[in-house]
């Protein structure tokens, strides 16, 4: 083990938009914009539910929203939402084509431009056991995109060694302690390169199956990714880790949440092929990995050089553990 | 007596400038129906096929199409992708009502196009799709109608024009 317990420190968030505001029903986006900017600022999702009052997330605490821009805990007083409401806004997010997002729909969400992510729940169509549509929808989770420039500095010393020599990483991580974001970070200043350090930029390519590293719209990252980042949307990582590096030929390729026995292999191809792998998968510990047969034999062949456990014991993304398998 | 004779001309002329402008309208409508159907149809395979948004779909039909219904069509894709929080249906009422008067349609055309209005951009493509088919086939009945009402009033008018001109000078001789 090498360090523990670092925090992270820089926290960036995009602020809220007029062009955000430009996929939300005219009634709603009234309201929102009565909220004062300090508290805009703050809001990590808004969600709206038939009949139901409007709410915010701050990350923490959930707020209803009042007719007139008040936060308060009272449900009672909190602004109604319409059916008309919830159907006006999907019809904006599609830009007056539900037909042409109903793909993506059938995964629960859409990327809106700027990165922010809506996930919808209403009535599931299905078909011969396959999701065919999502239909009735009746509620939304508009997820604003907040992008932690930084968020990978205390661990960049260790998956680069000199200029440009990149460690095999495996980021171990339980949900919701900043594993997606620690990735979209590395990728970044993997591709920026450092001036500082005399770290040279090199190519990177990502695998973003659930569009959550880069949140493309219409192909294009919303985050900032880097100069040299190709990003493969939406692609099942096993099937998109062999394409990019047929097609890109990435110096290292950046995945989430590998789980499947194709992920490994497709994995396992790749380090084959001689491009480096950062990759993440949910778990507590080096040892809880250890512990699941199909990281077992991974992790005893050393494939990975480098191991990143993160954390929540000082907040949100802290850097637990480093192993260094070598 | 010259200036009898030019205001019988005025009287016959503008007469028969009534007539015609009347008879216009009925001329004009089976063509406006059935470019209609046209450009839905070829909204459907913009749909169907290519995936495109409805911005860019109706921005193909009004390249596609001439004077009135190309205007309609680029007008309703200006208002949309302007993001004003206008819907796809609002924007379509206010190209119909916009561009009202070089349409040349009756009111239960306009209902039609309302109706398929109603559900634009809001639906999965299989319903999108049947919307489509619904306003075409009624906007085919409406066609039909039109044509024999072209076929009866058009010879009508045009004669009721020259002949009504011929009567009022007449009376005023």
């Amino acid at each position: 083990m090498v360090i523990t317990n670092e925090k992270l420190i820089q926290i960036k968030r995009k602020p809220i938009t007029d062009m955000f505001f430009q996929n939300i029903s005219k009634d709603i986006t009234g309201i929102l914009k009565k909220i004062p900017s300090s508290a805009l600022g703050c809001i990590e999702e808004i969600r709206l539910k038939t009949n139901k009052p409007l709410m915010i997330y701050d990350g923490s605490t959930g707020w209803f929203v009042t007719e007139k821009g008040k936060l308060t805990q009272e449900d009672t007083t909190g602004y109604i939402v319409t059916q008309e409401a919830i159907n006006k806004t999907i019809e904006l997010i599609s830009n007056s084509s539900v037909y042409a997002i109903q793909e993506e729909l059938k995964n629960g969400f859409v990327t809106i431009e700027g990165g922010h992510r809506v996930g919808v729940t209403g009535k599931v169509v299905v078909s011969n056991g396959n999701i065919i549509s999502i239909k009735d929808i009746a509620g939304m989770n508009i997820r604003i995109s907040k992008q932690i420039i930084g968020a990978a500095d205390s661990v960049m010393k260790y998956i680069v060694a000199g200029t440009h020599k990149v460690a095999n990483t495996l980021i171990i991580s339980p949900p919701q302690c900043g594993k997606t974001t620690m990735l979209r970070d590395i990728a970044r200043q993997l591709s920026y390169g450092d001036a500082n350090t005399e770290r040279t930029g090199i190519k990177v390519g990502i695998v973003d199956e659930r569009s959550e590293i880069a949140a493309c719209f219409k192909g294009v990252a919303q985050n900032d990714v880097g100069p040299r980042t190709d990003v493969l949307d939406a692609c099942p990582k096993a099937l998109g880790m062999i394409m990019m590096i047929r097609s890109m030929s990435p110096e290292v390729l950046i995945t989430d949440e590998i789980g499947t026995n194709q992920d490994i292999s497709a994995l396992k191809q790749v380090l084959n092929a001689g491009v480096k792998v950062i990759a993440s998968i949910h778990g507590y510990s080096r040892e809880d990995a250890i512990r699941r047969p199909i990281f077992k034999s991974m992790l005893h062949e050393r494939f990975f050089e480098k191991i990143i456990v993160l954390g929540k014991s000082k907040g949100t993304g802290t850097v637990e553990q480093v192993w260094d398998e070598n | 007596m010259v200036i009898k004779l030019l205001g019988a001309v005025l009287v016959i002329g503008s007469a028969t400038v009534i007539g015609f402008s009347m008879a216009t309208k009925y001329a004009k409508r089976p063509e406006t129906l059935r470019a209609l159907q046209a450009a839905l149809q070829m909204l459907e395979s913009e749909i169907a096929f290519s995936m495109s948004t409805l911005p860019q779909a109706f921005d193909r039909i009004s390249h596609s199409f001439g004077h009135s219904i190309g205007k309609l069509f680029e007008y309703t894709s200006h208002l949309i992708k302007q993001r004003t929080g206008i819907t796809a249906k609002e924007a379509w009422m206010k190209a119909i009502y916009e561009y009202n008067n070089i349409l040349h349609l009756e009111k239960q055309d306009k209902d039609i196009l309302m109706a398929f209005g109603n559900a634009l951009g809001r639906l999965d493509k299989e319903s999108q799709i049947k919307n489509i088919h619904l306003a075409c086939s009624k906007l085919s009945l409406e066609e039909k109608k039109a044509e024999d009402l072209k076929y009866k009033y058009v010879r009508m008018y045009k004669g009721l024009g020259v002949l009504g001109g011929d009567l009022i000078v007449l009376l005023l001789m």
